[in-house]
């Protein structure tokens, strides 16, 4: 049977249809002629019939399969993305309230650190992928400032936030940032840089110039007044602006207060995020290896011996020889720095006696980071032939990671803390089931950080603080919403 | 380059003061522009109605509140970016 107009639906259909059997006779390819199927006669009631429309036929078995197939698949992409948007509008309408306070003309709000990693033999693009869709929007209805920390290579922020803490060690004993004889090094191969690239150096920073008066056209200087005042020193550049004009009238000006200085407890202020187990393990471990090792980098590296000869090469930091743009060539970055203590001998080691660690505060008055509550997010990102079907699924339902990493940052909106645990080592340990076990043999052959033995001491458990989930059900929500709204 | 005598100093008092004089008659335009397109439309009477003078009270404070912050985060920028420039070199 011949049916060229397959694809249209199935009104326009018995036209064509009517058409075709009334001029073209009926195809049949065997000698033997069998008799032809008769055409189903379809649907049809008096009133279609008045319309025009003889029959309602469905399209045959083969489209059938075509179609049912591709509404399935689709369909369930549109669905979970429709539930997505709705899950995500309602979780805005729910953190409204939240960011809607008003605030004063010189005050600024609550600011969060995300430290966001990318999953294994993957890039970091993915994280972030979902950390746009799903925990900026929450944060941004909320009014939540912050700021974001990444890393491509396992290590890189361990050795920063292990280096920060140090940095508030050093400066709390007043003690300068390298040991002298670090400092006389460093300050040779400065110089010896610096005449290499002195010309370029000065071109690049003529572009970053900010706005300033120094281009203003000088009259003759006189002899007598050679009393000189530099312009930085007298103006800035608000003073152009007709609102200082106001403020100066209305005795306005006033400081900047942060949000988190004001707070009594170092608990309330701030917030860690942690995109990825591997961000969590390497920031627990660096806020160990900070607050229990040493202030300056030992002399001997002290790692396991049999992988010493690994680390070895990783020791020697690149020569300046290597005279080629550092900074461009990614490739030759320096080496992630080694950590300054291992978990064993973080039993011996003092915890940090400099520092106050229940209401510590920074330069800026903000208690320090690491007093701050942690939220866990995890990685949802698998890989493998036997874990297709679990990708499928996942695929499918996007909206379960969605409601999964509201309930996290819905307990840190609401600052629901409760104070560090043995057992809170585990949180986000089931993403450790997507890490490919090939990636996972590679890294334990090497030695990486991530698969390590994941371990705390524990006086700094005392120390940290986790935000713990709120699962709020449908009605409940409802509620909030109507209430909002009223 | 960029260091005034005393004589200098006095000019340059003054063209600051106009400039800052210019802004400030050029927010005060803007803000009279806005408050009176978004609160005032109807003209069947030539008196401003309670409501009206709340609309304008709410649009000059928190036009000027306005200003005053976008001002404030400039001035902090452009301190950062000044810290920048004065550390890299």
């Amino acid at each position: 049977m011949s049916e060229p107009t397959g694809g249209k639906p199935p009104a326009a259909e018995p036209t064509s249809a009517a058409t075709s059997a009334s001029t073209e006779p009926l195809k049949t390819t065997t000698a033997t002629a069998t008799p032809p199927k008769p055409k189903p006669k379809g649907f049809s009631n008096p009133a279609l019939q008045m319309m025009g429309i003889n029959s309602i036929r469905l399209p045959s078995r083969n489209w059938m399969i075509f179609w049912i197939s591709l509404a399935t698949l689709s369909g369930g992409i549109v669905y979970d993305k429709w539930q997505q948007k709705q899950l995500r509008k309602k979780y805005i309408e729910l953190a409204k309230p939240v960011g809607d306070q008003p605030f004063e003309v010189n005050q600024l709000p609550r600011k969060l650190r995300i430290y966001v990693v990318p999953p294994p033999n993957d890039y970091l693009n993915e994280s972030f992928k979902y950390l746009r869709r799903f925990v900026k929007p929450i944060l941004n209805s909320a009014g939540l400032d912050f700021d974001i920390f990444t890393e491509t290579r396992q290590g890189d922020i361990r050795s920063t936030v292990a280096e920060e803490i140090r940095r508030l060690r050093r400066a709390k004993l007043g003690l300068p940032d390298k040991r002298p004889e670090d400092l006389a090094k460093e300050q040779a191969e400065a110089e010896a840089n610096k005449a290499k690239d002195g010309a370029e150096g000065e071109e690049k920073k003529k572009w970053l110039a900010p706005v300033s008066f120094s281009e203003v056209k000088k009259p003759e200087i006189d002899e007598k007044e050679e009393e000189t005042k530099s312009l930085k020193d007298l103006y800035n550049p608000n003073d152009v602006l007709g609102i200082t004009h106001f403020m100066k009238e209305h005795d306005h000006q006033k400081p900047f207060v942060k949000e988190d200085q004001v707070v009594s407890k170092a608990q309330d202020a701030g917030g860690v995020i942690c995109l990825g187990r591997g961000a969590f393990k390497e920031y627990v471990n660096g806020i160990h290896e900070g607050l229990l090792g040493p202030l300056y980098k030992p002399e001997k590296p002290p790692v396991e011996p049999k992988l010493e000869e690994l680390d070895a090469e990783k020791d020697k930091e690149p020569e300046p020889n290597a005279n080629d743009e550092d900074d461009d060539d990614e490739k030759k970055m320096d080496p992630v720095p080694d950590p300054y203590i291992t978990p064993k001998e973080y039993r011996n080691a003092d915890l940090a006696p400099e520092l106050d660690l229940v209401n510590g505060r920074d330069s800026n008055g903000i208690p320090y980071f690491f007093l701050q509550p942690i939220a866990v997010l995890r990685n949802y990102n698998t890989a493998g032939f036997t874990k297709q079907p679990e990708r499928i699924w996942r695929f499918y339902h996007k909206r379960d990671q969605l409601i999964d990493y509201n309930e996290t940052l819905w307990g840190l909106i609401n600052k629901n803390y409760r104070g560090f645990e043995e057992d809170d080592l585990q949180l986000a340990a089931e993403e450790e089931h997507d890490w490919p076990n090939k990636w996972v043999q590679t890294s334990l052959d090497k030695g990486s950080e991530w698969v390590r033995d994941f371990s705390g001491d524990k006086r700094v458990f005392g120390v940290l603080s986790v935000y713990q989930k709120i699962e709020r059900d449908e009605d409940q929500s409802k509620e909030v919403i109507n209430e909002v709204k009223n | 380059m960029d260091q005034l005598n005393y004589k200098e100093q006095q000019e340059f008092q003054k063209i600051v003061e106009q400039k800052q004089m210019n802004d400030f008659m050029r927010l005060y335009t803007n803000l009279v522009d806005r408050c009176f397109n978004d609160c005032v439309n109807d003209f069947t009477s030539d008196k401003l109605t309670s409501r009206e003078e709340t609309c304008l009270n709410r649009c000059a404070e928190k036009f000027l509140k306005h200003s005053e912050r976008v001002g404030s985060q400039f001035q902090e920028q452009n301190q950062k970016l000044m810290d920048q420039m004065r550390g890299s070199k």
